[in-house]
């Protein structure tokens, strides 16, 4: 069974900004944790993060975390690109220790990924929409880092 | 560039109701294919696809159908896994239109990827609850067939 091919669509880095905690619910811990900004770059396009938008993010009692982001980026020509992505991160616990620690956790040692999807009005990028897209994330100390793939 | 690995999961053959079709509302045209039954078949895990879920088929103004399916998994030793995806389907209106004809949709002349997720209560199964899987999608006389790869 022959897999499908996936191409670099673009690689993200997102710049934390305020993180509120807003207790325990039935599913796990909720936070809510905005967007200071950020950058992404690729083949065929690149740009900013623009500040806003937040990760609504709940960490569950099996020691997932759940992400659900919702972000707008601004392309290098000034169009402006929504993009949301729902996903998970494995093995909370020991990621967040290690990355209390100032220290970037291997890939190896959680499985952290995410479905894109893309919104804009731009008729340069509307090819966006056309595609299935996948991404594996990097939680980092001072951040999170996804390569966006392209599914051919 | 690294990119991940997609491992073969298994095959799937679902077979389709005729379409309630809802008609075109503001975002598109909405259709409702239920699903009557099919098979999967992996190296780890096969069984049958039960009756009952659906695709909730929204094709939107550009021609692609936005796939949104659910649908419930029977493996062999009877434990019961929730399946559903989001998804695309290139050029709606021509692959009805050929199979409508009795003739078949040749690869390579459509794009249709999905990205299903997996739930289970089953301990034998639950490696599915941590996984995003891409699907491969072949459209046929009687319903889907799609190949598909849990994202490593």
């Amino acid at each position: 069974m022959e897999p499908p091919r996936l191409e670099h669509l673009f690689t993200v880095s997102i710049d934390p900004g305020e993180r509120q905690y807003i207790g325990k619910g039935p599913g796990g811990l909720r936070f809510v944790h905005h967007i200071a900004g950020g950058s992404f770059d690729g083949p065929e396009l690149r740009g900013k993060v623009l500040p806003g938008g937040a990760d609504w993010m709940r960490v569950r009692n099996d020691d997932v975390c759940e992400v659900d982001v919702r972000l707008t980026l601004q392309t290098h020509d000034d169009k402006l690109i929504y993009m949301s992505y729902a996903g998970h991160m494995t093995n909370v616990a020991e990621v967040n220790s290690t990355l209390t620690e100032g220290k970037t956790p291997e890939p190896g040692s959680f499985y952290f990924f995410t479905r894109p999807r893309f919104e804009t009005g731009a008729e340069d990028y509307a090819w966006l929409s056309t595609l299935v897209t996948i991404a594996r994330g990097h939680p980092l100390p001072n951040g999170v880092e996804y390569e966006v793939f392209s599914v051919h | 560039m690294d990119v991940p690995r997609l491992e073969p999961l298994f095959k799937i053959k679902i077979d389709l109701e005729t379409p309630q079709l809802v008609g075109r509302g503001p975002l598109g045209a909405r259709s409702i294919h239920y699903i009557s039954g099919g098979t999967f078949e992996g190296e780890k895990i096969a069984g049958a696809v039960l009756p009952g879920g659906g695709d909730w088929l929204l094709v939107r103004p550009d021609g692609f159908g936005e796939v949104d399916v659910r649908l419930t998994l029977r493996t062999g030793d009877d434990a019961l896994v929730y399946m559903s995806y989001p998804g695309l389907l290139s050029n709606v209106a021509e692959i009805t239109a050929s199979l409508a004809a009795g003739k078949r949709v040749e690869p390579g002349s459509f794009y249709f990827y999905t990205t299903p997720r997996f739930e289970t209560g089953s301990e034998r199964y639950s490696w599915l609850n941590e996984l995003v899987a891409i699907g491969r999608g072949q459209p046929t006389a009687t319903g889907v067939e799609y190949d598909v790869f849990a994202a490593r």
